[in-house]
């Protein structure tokens, strides 16, 4: 027997508060780049895939995962219609309910008529607030990932962000709190200056033989032009001297100098073809720490070779996997320990 | 492995694009720009690399030169993947193997001001009649070089170069779904109404992109596309909006 209720037209969690950075995100979409939609998908998906774990949505690395609320600053406040088991995870945003601080990475039984509140982020830039059974919503190519521009994803289809005065469908949680935590160490930990591997890209020394040694020199600050398409760095121009001749393919994590010289870094819903110069790229992993630095926060660059790159993203899916089991086994324990009650 | 590796007579570069993604850069099959023979092996990529890479393979980037393939790391990786290419190439790069896949999809236009606000400014600025434009540009076959820009957006060419069509000065803030449009000499169909910055000749009535449809578009990279002319009734009684 599920313990879960069928999501009802008039149950769920109503949305006090929100604006633009508020989306539904999963995964991701793959397989429709070639009709020109990009992937989309949660910034920091490890955050996104903990949230769910936490409140038993089973995901695994490598495959797809359950739509979670993408909160982008913070400042968001829901009301619970029906008892809703929730987690947060990622950036460190305030989260009271009715006022009351609670902890973040843990799993938490909103009772109807309850208020929870995200408060302004203190450090990183996107949390994932995941409900138990997840957030029904139209697959558009196997995702739910909202892309405004694209008019693509989140809760009806149309690509539109959460928004105050709606109702979000979602299922009611009809036992206790089971009470399922992430130890403290593996929480999110923001730091303010960040140092992140950079795979060399085949136009990089074409573009300026400075380049190689410049970009590992020098600090970038991320500038408020920065959203999910990429993240607008600033400083000191950079030299850029070439230019493309036909618009190519862009994965996520690539690093375009366009001739302000000035580095963007394609974040997830990055246009899919470009005429931008590519310097090299950030790994997925490094991306996702990349999209968690916060305007006026610093970034710093090393070289990585990209043989080394291929098994350190594979050894950082393998300890979030661990992860994922752990809490896994967690929700076994107590339903075990559930079981022994009845 | 580095930026990139030269073949062994593969007529292909592997450009390092990140962890998850590789660039196949082609440009040494079509020295003098993109054509018939490349698009002819961009088909053959785009149907024969799903088949070889099953699973591993996340998405397919095909853009004039290139093909950008990003893959799951923890299924394969670059050196694999280009292993693989090196033994189907028999099947990847010769151009007439499969001819057959290549379609010719027909787009029918009604060119007018009143569905093409530009034109007669186009005709104006090439000294030619309405009826050269049209002729001009509904005689050839374009080839889709890449889709992008917005979902559903492609890019055709190459247009004759006499009318050959600078961008707006002041791109529009919003263009009609289904307008036809050019820029430089390249051509295009507006999916939906967006901003846009391309010179606009007429309007297609019949739905191009479609979300919810397989495939959501009726053509890909390196299909051929006409336009075909057609009165103001024939557009209203397809479909077409004014």
């Amino acid at each position: 027997m599920s313990v879960l209720a069928n999501p009802s037209e008039q149950q769920g969690l109503w949305v006090l508060q929100s604006h633009s950075g508020v989306q539904l995100q999963d995964a991701g979409r793959f397989g429709a780049a070639g009709a020109g939609l990009t992937q989309g998908g949660a910034v920091d998906l490890t955050a996104a895939r903990i949230a769910n774990a936490l409140v038993g949505n089973h995901n695994h690395v490598g495959s797809t995962c359950p739509a979670v609320i993408e909160i982008t600053l913070g400042a968001v406040a829901f009301r619970a219609e029906q008892p809703v088991l929730v987690a947060l995870t990622g950036a460190a945003m305030p989260l009271l309910i009715n006022s009351q601080p609670v902890q973040r990475y843990r799993t938490l039984l909103l009772q109807p008529g309850d208020l929870l509140e995200i408060g302004y982020s203190r450090a990183g830039a996107r949390a994932y607030l995941a409900v138990a059974g997840g957030f029904p919503a139209p697959a558009i190519c196997g995702s739910v990932a909202t892309v405004l521009r694209e008019k693509v994803g989140g809760p009806d289809g149309q690509g539109k962000a959460i928004s105050a005065g709606t109702l979000l469908s979602c299922s009611a949680w009809q036992r206790p709190d089971p009470q399922i935590s992430l130890p403290y160490h593996q929480h999110y930990r923001h730091q303010s200056i960040r140092a992140v591997p950079l795979i060399a890209g085949a136009q990089l020394e074409e573009l300026n033989p400075q380049l190689p040694h410049l970009l590992t020199q020098r600090l970038f600050r991320v500038t408020a032009r920065s959203d999910r398409m990429g993240m607008q760095l600033g400083g000191e121009p950079l030299p850029v001297t070439a230019q493309q001749l036909y618009s190519e393919g862009i994965c996520l994590g690539a690093m375009q100098l366009p001739p302000n010289g000035l580095p963007i870094v394609m974040l997830n819903d990055h246009q899919t073809i470009g005429g931008y110069p590519k310097t090299g790229a950030l790994t997925r992993g490094a991306c996702e720490c990349l999209g968690q630095l916060m305007t006026g926060n610093f970034v710093r660059f090393y070289w990585l070779d990209v043989a080394d790159a291929v098994l350190q993203e594979r050894q950082r899916l393998h300890l979030l996997q661990q992860q994922l089991d752990a809490i896994a086994a967690d929700w076994q324990q107590g339903q075990a320990r559930g079981d022994d009650n009845e | 492995m580095h930026g990139q590796l030269l073949s062994s007579g593969i007529p292909v570069r592997l450009r390092i694009h990140s962890e998850q993604a590789l660039l196949l850069d082609l440009t040494a099959l079509a020295p003098q720009g993109p054509g018939p023979e490349l698009m002819q092996v961009m088909q053959n990529l785009r149907l024969q690399l799903p088949l070889l890479l099953g699973d591993a393979l996340l998405e397919l980037v095909p853009s004039y030169t290139s093909v950008l393939v990003i893959f799951d790391v923890l299924k394969t990786d670059h050196a694999e993947i280009w292993l693989k290419i090196v033994s189907a190439q028999a099947l990847l790069f010769r151009p007439e193997l499969q001819a057959s896949t290549n379609k010719v999809i027909e787009l029918p236009c009604y060119y007018s001001q009143e569905s093409g606000p530009d034109l007669e400014a186009v005709a104006a600025l090439h000294r030619l009649s309405i009826n050269e434009l049209i002729q001009l540009h509904s005689s050839q076959a374009y080839q889709v070089y890449a889709i992008g820009f917005a979902p559903g957006f492609a890019y055709l060419g190459f247009t004759d170069p006499r009318i050959s069509t600078p961008r707006l000065a002041n791109p529009r803030p919003a263009v009609a779904a289904g307008s036809v449009a050019i820029a430089d000499r390249q051509t295009a169909v507006y999916p939906a109404a967006s901003p846009g910055g391309w010179h606009l000749l007429g309007n297609c009535p019949t739905p191009l992109f479609d979300l919810t449809a397989d495939p959501m578009l009726p053509f890909a990279v390196g299909d051929t596309v006409r336009f075909v002319p057609i009165e103001r009734a024939e557009f209203l009684r397809l479909g077409g909006q004014l």
